[in-house]
């Protein structure tokens, strides 16, 4: 094994160019981090958030501060990500019209897609092939569901006498579905009016042209963007509106199932079911125990923490001959199971997500576990060793996702851990030092090694803040598999103190430590509302943030009630005015 | 007759357009314009050059490195007709107010702004602008048009070509620095504004030639209805619009902006023979764009190349594929070295290893990294053969009327450092530009360095643009008048 640490340093060492440090990390909000490395000191918090376009304070909010019960921050006008425009896809033709069989893509051509500054996905700036993809996307709809227009509209376009009823009727009920709120009368006749046109000025059929209607709704703005500033708003002031029904039912959809609402949602919303805060909260739960609460729970831990990657990842197949695609989507669905029973079926406290000594594994996946007894493909509920495996962190989905080919990555974990699950923020690096050839003819203990070269300025400014926690998973190789011994031969030394006083020696402590941990609980409320809200918190949203974490706090951090005090907060809820706008 | 071949009276008369349409139908026939056509090419590549990729000798008496793995050798039958500019620097970046204001420059050498995070300010000149996150954490973005969309957009007689610019990318990364063409500085603050890039060959190649099946009538019954659901869009753009505040309705404004744009586009269809399509086989849309690496970028070079010749457009760009191309390994040159198969003998340095491009640059600055950037210098020479054999509609090469720039964003994988870059310029404008040289300048730590914006200027006026005194920034200083000999 000696003869792997060349190897791995190597390895190493290129995490450590990925990391980059400086002498000097900043701190702007003043706020040191009580969870990091034995050595942590000041580290930097959020950066100037831009919330997805709008230039904005940065929240300088963590557990206590309270902030200005009056602020309300901007909502940005942001369009569907690919992942929504399919799912609200699916959603519509699929379980609302039953006209499309089976789930589609059309979404996959599609371009602009990009992390933004609150680390989830966000469309950027809007360009013509962005329209033409777009198109594109309308097209391969109308064509997946071609053959079942007569059931989409609701009448045999070729055959009916009264068509102008027909396609009035469908508009009103495919457009309130598809813009997510009720069509005005002048829009409907607008609608109407484009199906007109199509026959006399283009000469198509009556069934061509309801087709082309369907196109170009899905092309229509009202689609494309979470238009959750809207047409109405039940109250406002000069500086701040509040949202309707209709556009509290987009947020809620869009957060808790990853698409535009379905129609009793809507209905929900007509009915004045979402006006007041009780009546939504109670809307959240019931969401929430959806079947497709799943899809937006697997959004948000894919995009959380980086999991995107893992099915394409390349691995050493000299060293893991088991690494297939097939192992892959395996860990993937592991992730998912367990994060879907954490929360939707188990006590759904993030100590659990965090430190559950549990797994769904099928063989291949019992394999990575040493884990004799488990055949098929199926997962299954398993018990873990709680000193080895405890909850996310220590998934090999996660630990392979952050590993290099052949050897894991202890800087790449670290790095996850620090601003992913602490929320906190690494300089960008500056000129990368000249790095060390590794002694082949003396090797040392991964950790030693790393530390040696990680130790001193200008690097340990910020290894210092991330080494420990990527030690602490060492005992993982590079596909996640457990081992006392380091990929130099050495005896693994996991050990470490974070700075809260909390002391652990096995991967499972450290994980279990994490999620009792202040700062993470106070993570995890600000990354569900990055995803949720879709932007990065500003100062506006400092008491919003600290409504939701006291409830968080109250129900024992417990998630789901993280998520439905979230969407009863003055930011989910309301908007500041923008300069110039006209409010009805 | 041939139904792929569309005449302009013909197509006028099939789509109901009359003359009025005409400046909008570009592509059927050129305007008589007194300038020369001038084309121009940009390709971003990152992580850097060896000491191998470095010309040996001087200005006019340079030689290629003789050796199996020197990364130019491939250019040697281009030598003539290229420039080796050495000692480049991305000072726009280094100036971005992000930078300065964010971070202590003790920290940082001068022209140090992490190379893996240039893609936005590679092109544009100017100086950056805060925007998302691009690799390792800097968050800016271009503070003003890139080169390739300056040219397309100011180029006279150039109003309506298709593609203004036709901008590429070898990569689907969900990544703020995979982007090196752009509009201009951010519409709404915080967001970059790229151009329209295309990243799937099949998609590109329809946007040009369509499915290539359809008749005249046809083909101006889908161009109408596609406008007509423009206009559609249009409308709804203007009715939300209305209940904006002036950020909002600039972004409105650019999504319309977008889509009448859009509209004009698909409004010119080639004139040209539809050329073969790009290899159906190949999963174009594959996030990792390991494997397909090669195949999308000698697609993306080919319908360059095609639509140059075919006059869809007259400038454009290809990033391959990112700030870090941590994606691609080079598994295609195991003929050259058994490691780049990832499955050299265990204990060897790097064994069994996917050789990244960005490994490479941190930790191999030898053999592999040398044949890694010589397989990119292939598909520049690639791409200069192809423009030689072409012609445009009056039967010249295209070569004689393009220039082709190939920008690293950094001077070594390890380092970084966004100075001292070395760049390729092929071809020479009908001799506008004196090519045949080596022209080097100081590494730039002591500031002496050349902003890239005088090489992007150069080019700019070059290419037949209204004269600019400068591109980007002031700053920076005007055309390197060296460049035209």
């Amino acid at each position: 094994m000696a003869s792997l640490a060349p190897r791995f340093v190597k390895a190493a060492l290129l995490g450590a160019s990925f990391l980059g440090c400086s002498a000097e990390p900043r701190a702007p909000g003043g706020a040191s981090p009580n969870v990091a490395g034995a050595t942590a000191g000041g580290a930097a918090g959020s950066s100037g958030a831009t919330s997805g376009g709008v230039a904005s304070l940065p929240s300088s909010w963590q557990p206590g501060v309270t902030g200005d019960p009056n602020a309300v921050g901007a909502l940005p006008l942001a369009l569907i990500t690919r992942e929504q425009y399919d799912n609200t896809i699916a959603l519509i033709f699929g379980q609302e019209y039953g006209v499309l069989a089976a789930p589609i893509q059309p979404a996959a051509v599609l371009q602009g897609e990009t992390v933004d500054q609150s680390g989830f996905l966000t469309v950027g700036e809007i360009s013509d092939v962005n329209v033409l993809r777009y198109m594109d996307a309308a097209r391969a709809v109308t064509d997946a569901v071609a053959g079942s227009l007569p059931k989409l509209v609701g009448c045999d376009l070729a055959t009916t006498a009264d068509d102008q009823t027909c396609v009035r009727a469908f508009v009103t009920s495919f457009g309130g579905l598809l813009y997510r709120r009720p069509l005005e009368a002048a829009e409907v006749e607008q609608h109407l009016a484009f199906y007109a046109e199509e026959q006399t000025q283009l000469g198509r059929t009556k069934p061509a042209a309801g087709a082309q209607l369907v196109q170009a709704m899905l092309q229509s703005p009202y689609f494309l963007y979470r238009w959750e500033q809207g047409w109405k708003v039940p109250e406002h002031s000069a500086t701040a509106a509040r949202l309707n029904p209709y556009q509290i039912a987009s947020r809620l959809s869009f957060l808790f199932w990853g698409s535009g609402p379905d129609r009793a949602l809507l209905a929900a919303a007509g009915g004045g079911q979402l006006d007041r805060e009780a009546g939504i909260a109670t809307q959240a739960r019931a969401m929430l125990k959806s079947p497709r609460a799943a899809q937006a729970l697997d959004s948000f831990h894919r995009q959380w923490l980086g999991l995107s990657s893992l099915e394409s990842s390349f691995k050493d197949p000299a060293r893991f001959p088991q690494w297939t695609p097939q192992l892959a989507t395996a860990m993937q669905s592991e992730i998912q199971a367990f994060t879907r029973n954490v929360i939707l079926e188990g006590d759904g406290k993030l100590s659990s997500l965090l430190g559950a000594p549990f797994s769904f594994l099928n063989a291949d996946l019992a394999k990575i576990y040493g884990i004799g007894g488990i055949a098929g493909s199926e997962l299954r509920k398993v018990d873990l060793d709680p000193s080895r495996r405890a909850g996310l962190l220590t998934m090999p989905g996660l630990l392979a996702a952050a590993s290099e080919p052949s050897v894991s990555n202890p800087f790449k974990r670290g790095k996850l851990i620090y601003e992913k699950v602490l929320c906190q923020k690494l300089e960008p690096p500056p000129v990368v030092p000249p790095l060390p050839t590794p002694d082949a003819s003396n090797p040392q203990p991964v950790r030693k090694v790393l530390e040696t070269m990680t130790g001193g300025p200008p690097c340990n400014a910020c290894h210092q803040l991330i080494n420990p926690f990527g030690f602490g998973l060492g005992n993982f190789d590079a596909i996640g598999q457990y081992s006392t011994s380091d990929e130099a031969g050495f005896p693994v030394d996991a050990s470490g103190t974070l700075s809260d006083g909390s002391v652990f020696t096995t991967p499972g402590e450290l994980a279990a430590a994490l999620g009792k941990s202040t700062n993470v609980r106070a993570c995890l409320t600000k990354q569900w509302f990055r995803f949720g809200f879709g932007h990065a918190e500003s100062e506006a949203d400092t008491y919003s943030l600290q409504t939701a974490y006291s409830a968080f706090e109250g129900a024992e951090f417990d998630l789901r009630e993280l998520l439905v005090a979230l969407v009863t907060t003055k930011s989910f809820l309301n908007r500041s005015v923008e300069s110039g706008e006209v409010l009805p | 007759m041939n139904r792929r071949y569309f005449s302009r009276r013909n197509f006028l008369a099939a789509s109901g357009l009359g003359a009025a349409m005409l400046p909008l139908m570009p592509s059927f026939g050129r305007a008589q314009a007194a300038a020369p056509i001038r084309r121009f090419i940009a390709i971003g590549v990152p992580n850097g050059h060896t000491d191998k990729w470095r010309p040996l000798g001087g200005e006019s008496d340079w030689t290629i490195n003789p050796d199996a793995d020197s990364p130019l050798k491939p250019l040697e039958r281009h030598k003539a007709r290229v420039n080796v500019l050495g000692g480049l620097w991305l000072k726009n970046g280094w100036d971005t107010t992000y930078v300065v204001a964010n971070h202590d420059p003790r920290n940082f050498a001068p022209g140090s702004i992490g190379g893996h995070a240039a893609p936005p300010i590679l092109l544009s000149g100017a100086v950056g602008k805060p925007g998302p996150a691009q690799f390792d954490g800097w968050e800016m973005t271009a503070g003003g048009a890139s080169i390739d969309a300056h040219i397309a957009m100011n180029q006279p007689g150039a109003e309506n070509v298709k593609f203004k610019p036709l901008a590429m990318r070898a990569t689907r990364r969900e990544s703020a620095s995979a982007y090196i063409s752009f509009k201009g500085a951010p519409v709404t603050p915080g967001m970059q504004n790229t151009s329209g890039v295309h990243d799937d060959p099949v998609a590109l190649f329809k946007d040009m030639f369509g499915d290539g099946t359809l008749n005249q009538d046809d083909m101006a019954r889908v161009i109408a209805g596609k406008k007509h659901i423009l206009d559609f869009a249009s409308g709804h753009l203007g009715q939300m619009r209305q209940r904006f505040g002036a950020q909002n309705q600039a972004r409105i404004d650019a999504h319309l902006e977008a889509v009448a744009k859009a509209a004009q586009s698909v409004s010119i269809v080639a004139s040209c023979k539809t050329p073969a399509a790009p290899d159906p086989g190949v999963d174009y849309l594959d996030g990792n764009h390991n494997a397909q690496y090669p195949s999308i970028i000698k697609a993306q070079i080919d319908l360059a190349v095609v639509a140059m010749a075919c006059d869809l457009t007259r400038s454009a760009s290809m990033l391959w594929s990112d700030g870090a191309n941590d994606n691609i390994s080079f598994r295609w040159l195991k003929d050259k070295s058994a490691q780049f198969d990832g499955q050299a003998p265990a204990g060897e340095l790097g064994g069994g290893q996917i050789r990244s491009h960005h490994n490479l640059a941190h930790h191999n600055t030898g053999e592999l990294k040398n044949y890694s950037d010589q397989w990119f210098i292939e598909q520049y020479a690639y791409l200069m053969d192809r423009l030689a054999e072409a012609t445009d509609a009056d039967g010249r090469p295209l070569i004689e009327t393009t220039v082709v720039l190939y920008c690293n964003m950094q001077r070594s994988g390890g380092g970084h450092e966004t100075q001292d870059l070395f760049w390729l310029m092929g071809g020479n404008y009908d001799d506008y530009f004196k090519t045949g040289r080596y022209l080097r300048w100081p590494s730039g730590k002591d500031g002496t360095s050349i902003p890239q914006n005088q090489v992007l200027t150069s080019i700019i006026n070059g290419a037949g643009c209204p004269h600019l005194d400068f591109f980007g920034d002031a700053q920076y200083g005007g055309e390197l008048a060296l460049l035209r000999g």
